[in-house]
């Protein structure tokens, strides 16, 4: 594919180092110092231009392009050169990253044609409120072809008893991948879990919360304090669909503005809290300790990290850092700190997942994009009706069928009917095994 | 050095030694056309391609991913292998010594053109067509060859080899993809041998010859089929046309690539280019005037020579037509003036390049302003854009290296006991993969007199020219070999 991306920043760059390996990317900016340093690590074309302004596109000796994308750090910017691009250049696919969620709200994108517009501070903040719902639970993802549902846990002084993984699964629950010293891999049936291990379970999500509930009687069960790190709009976002749980909570910034926009945008809901001096008081102070849960939402991955430790020191149990830098993962998940990606690392994997996705193959990243799953959704016309499945992928995945509500392994069925659902996980080395063998069944 | 860097450089280089064993049976089928005694040939290419297959093979599910490092040593390490690989077969079929024979390989592949072979018509057909192959395999760049290879096997990665061949001018992509580039560039680079080929077929030669020089000539190389190079066909038409062909090999290739995918022209229109094109014209209607003035030449023979000439040495090609070093001071003078200048960046001529005095002659004038207003805000701009002041650093850093090179290498051969003339212009002949010097090294004369070590020493001075200084001098620095 022919791969245009508007914008050499943080998602720009890393767009492009993912997407560079098969397709052919072309990358904009205004920055000759952020082309310069791309051009020299990653194998894609540059090009120093204003994406507003169609006279970059002319430049390009080229008349159709496959995909667009459109994240430069400003909204106007973005939506203009989805426009200025078409001017010049056949587009077949475009996305953009877009900030004011106001957008979502209004017919702008239909009206530009535009294909998938990602708003990664609104995606941050439906993760965070994701994990109300399963108290327990360190990230929970949903997927539009099924309720099932992918929750992952961390083991910590709970399991009494040794949990071999074949005991824990069943037909609607099935453990798919396990993150153990800082490596991840697929576990085995026989394989067992450790204290410690980061657990993903795949599955119905009542028998899921099931298992947890037996697994973990550490963390709370129900949470109704909780503290923000942080008062810009990412926070605010979060605060805003954390309103609907009626719970208590507490934001904290140094900047005023913030605090001041915080407090317009949230209508007095929340007590917000500006503070120029250090934390250590501000926990005695404020009462911060009896928080439930805390939220690290600032702009700074490290110090987000470090308000993380701190809150655990003083014995908050769940807390939670937004993340843009996925090399922290393992270091967070061995400190006992959830994460969730912020709106960087949000709008790069789900620009990356609406890419590699179509009508009837999703691919999704999880355990900070070491794993990586396949679904596939049988339709009615499908050509795969009544055929049955005999090449797997060895052992590095693993495979399943979703048929009624139950797991299926390849084995339980003769042959594939409407509305199945076709899973494989791997790890990320295989990606391209897996892309294939789903693509190719 | 850990065992995964080594796994890189090992499969990095069988892919080369492959591609290379593929080359030389074309050279196997020249012997077998001129029934040539071929075995021990196919003896060696057998080993030579079983050898490298082997490695591949083991490690054939090793991912690859050069970093830094493994690019700049896998980079040395060919040219040194390739010099080795070339020069077995020189010594099967010739009488030469293996240093002898290194010499003359290396000297094929950084496209130099010195040779040690006193009787180059009584060379078996292979041998002649084995020289030629060698130069036009070095001049578009073995790494490119590379780079296309090696990234249509494992598209990852790739940038790191692009900058070793050639630090500080960036190597610039047309297509997002390096390996596109790279293969697009050999495109033309096959169209040109091949349209070289024919016009010179045309003019007279026999096809054998017709393709080894054009083959020569497009890589700017300088190996001859014939003793008196050039001279020996006599032919204003010949001359003239690999006037021509020089002459467009010296240009950026990137420009011809951007002429034959969208027909435009403005990948010429570049200061460089148009520089490298008035120095050409300049020093040759000098040199051709000296000749008429002074020698009293005929003026049409005096500027098809000059013409040539110039070409020849600016492009670092070094075809001789006749001995010009009977043409007096002047003419020396003015040749040597061209020594110094070289090709365009991203041609297949080697030397300093244009570009690099261009940017240095700006960057003297941006200081001079400097001091006359020490407030303003200047820089170096070439073809509109800024050059950053990371690339003049570097650009000096070359320059200096260059001279220190040519330097100590023409102190080590005048401390051999050879004229000062011969010394210098030795030097740069080998530095500057030019290949004819001055006196003792003349365009009529050859290399074979030098000794083995002083042959070894032009060797390795040949592949410092050609990877331009930083990716060899690397190696003896300290923090190159550092862990930490």
């Amino acid at each position: 594919m022919n791969i245009m991306i508007a914008g050499a920043g943080t998602v720009g760059y890393s767009l492009a180092q993912a997407l560079s390996y098969r397709h052919n990317v072309i990358v904009i900016d205004k920055s000759r110092e952020k082309l310069n340093q791309l051009e020299e690590e990653i194998d894609v074309l540059v090009m120093q231009g204003d994406s507003e302004n169609p006279k970059t596109y002319q430049a390009l000796q080229i008349d159709s392009i496959d995909l667009f994308i459109a994240v430069t750090d400003s909204d106007e910017a973005n939506l203009l050169s989805t426009l200025m691009v078409e001017d010049v250049l056949e587009v077949k696919r475009k996305i953009i990253r877009l900030k004011n969620d106001s957008f979502l709200k209004s017919h702008i994108l239909e009206k530009l044609s535009i294909d998938y517009a990602v708003f990664p501070d609104i995606t941050t903040a439906n993760k965070v409120k994701g994990l109300f719902t399963f108290p327990k639970a360190n990230n929970v993802k949903t997927f539009h072809q099924t309720k099932y549902k992918l929750i992952s846990m961390r083991l910590q002084n709970a399991i009494g008893a040794r949990y071999r993984i074949s005991i824990l699964s069943s037909d609607t629950v099935c453990i798919v991948g396990i993150e153990r010293n800082k490596s991840f891999f697929i576990p085995t049936e026989d394989a067992e879990l450790l204290e410690g291990d980061l657990v993903y379970f795949f599955g119905d999500a009542e028998a899921i919360e099931d298992i947890i509930e037996k697994l973990d009687d550490h963390m709370p069960t129900t949470i109704k304090k909780v503290v923000i790190f942080g008062a810009n709009t990412l926070a605010q976002k979060i605060a805003k669909v954390l309103l609907d749980k009626h719970l208590e909570i507490k934001m904290i910034d140094k900047n005023i503005e913030h605090c001041k926009k915080a407090s317009e945008f949230l209508q007095g809901k929340v007590c917000i809290i500006n503070t120029a001096h250090d934390d250590q008081q501000l926990f005695e102070e404020e009462g911060l300790e009896k928080a439930d849960m805390l939220i690290a939402a600032g702009h700074n991955d490290e110090s987000n990290i470090v308000k993380c430790i701190e809150a655990k020191e003083i014995g908050i149990k769940k807390v939670v850092a937004i993340n843009n830098d996925k090399s922290y993962y393992p270091l967070m998940h061995k400190m006992g700190v959830i994460v969730v990606r912020g709106s960087k690392a949000g709008a790069h994997y789900a620009i990356l997942e609406k890419i590699a996705s179509n009508s009837i193959v999703t691919q999704r990243h999880y355990c900070g994009g070491r794993g990586v799953l396949f679904m596939r959704k049988i339709y009615p016309n499908s050509l795969l009706i009544g055929k049955s499945i005999k090449k797997t992928l060895a052992k590095d995945a693993l495979h399943f069928l979703l048929r009624e509500g139950k797991l299926l392994t390849f084995s339980d069925i003769d042959q594939l009917m409407q509305g199945d659902i076709i899973v494989v996980f791997g790890k990320i080395e295989i990606i391209e095994k897996m892309q294939q063998w789903i693509y190719t069944l | 050095m850990d065992i995964y860097a080594l796994k890189n450089i090992g499969k990095f280089i069988s892919i080369i030694g492959i591609a290379l064993s593929l080359f030389f049976f074309t050279a196997i089928i020249v012997g077998w056309i001129y029934q040539e005694d071929m075995t021990s040939f196919v003896y060696f290419n057998l080993l030579l391609f079983g050898f490298n297959a082997l490695i591949f093979v083991t490690l054939r599910t090793h991912s690859m991913k050069l970093s830094i490092k493994d690019g700049i040593l896998s980079v040395n390490l060919i040219w040194i292998l390739l010099g080795v690989a070339g020069a077995v077969p020189m010594v099967l079929y010739t009488q030469l010594s293996f240093i002898d024979a290194l010499f003359e390989s290396v000297s094929g592949f950084t496209t130099t053109g010195a040779t040690v072979f006193t009787d180059i018509e009584s060379l078996p057909h292979t041998i002649l067509y084995l020289r030629s192959l060698m130069h036009w395999l070095g001049g578009m760049g073995i790494i490119v060859l590379g780079v296309g290879l090696f990234s249509l096997i494992n598209p990852s990665g790739s940038m790191a080899l692009f900058k070793a061949e050639s630090t500080g001018i960036k190597m610039e992509k047309i297509t997002p993809k390096v390996k596109d580039t790279a293969l697009r560039l050999w495109g033309i680079y096959v169209l040109f041998t091949l349209v070289d080929m024919f016009v010179l077929k045309l003019a007279g030669m026999s096809l054998f010859d017709a393709l080894n020089h054009a083959m020569s000539t497009i890589s700017t190389g300088g190996f001859s089929t014939k003793n008196s190079s050039l001279g020996y066909y006599d032919s204003s038409v010949i001359v003239w046309v690999t006037t021509f062909f020089m002459i467009i090999s010296g240009i950026n290739f990137l420009a011809h690539l951007k002429l034959f995918s969208t027909g435009k022209w403005d990948g010429y229109k570049r200061e460089e280019v148009l520089w490298y094109l008035g120095i050409f014209i300049v020093l040759s209607l000098a040199l051709g005037s000296t000749d008429i003035l002074i020698d009293h030449d005929s003026s049409i023979h005096a500027m098809t020579h000059s013409f040539f000439t110039i070409a020849s040495v600016l492009t670092t090609t070094g075809f001789a037509t006749l001995d010009y070093a009977q043409w007096g001071h002047l003419a020396i003078a003015i040749i040597f003036i061209t020594m110094f200048v070289g090709g365009n960046a991203g041609s297949t001529a080697g030397g300093v390049k244009v570009i690099r005095y261009l940017v240095l002659f700006k960057n003297i004038g941006v200081q001079l302003k400097k001091i006359l207003n020490p407030n303003a805000i200047v820089s170096v701009f070439n073809d509109g854009q800024k050059v950053s002041s990371h690339v003049v650093t570097s650009i000096s850093g070359f320059i200096f290296l260059f001279v220190i090179t040519n330097m100590l290498v023409s102190l080590y051969l005048y401390a051999q006991g050879y004229d000062s003339m011969t010394a210098i212009s030795t030097a740069i002949a080998t530095v500057g993969n030019i290949g004819p010097g001055f006196s003792l090294t003349g365009p009529a004369q050859n290399y074979a007199f030098f000794s083995e070590a002083d042959k070894l020493v032009l060797s390795f001075a040949m592949i410092i020219g050609r990877l331009e200084f930083y990716t060899v001098f690397l190696l003896f620095s300290r923090s190159f070999w550092k862990k930490f």
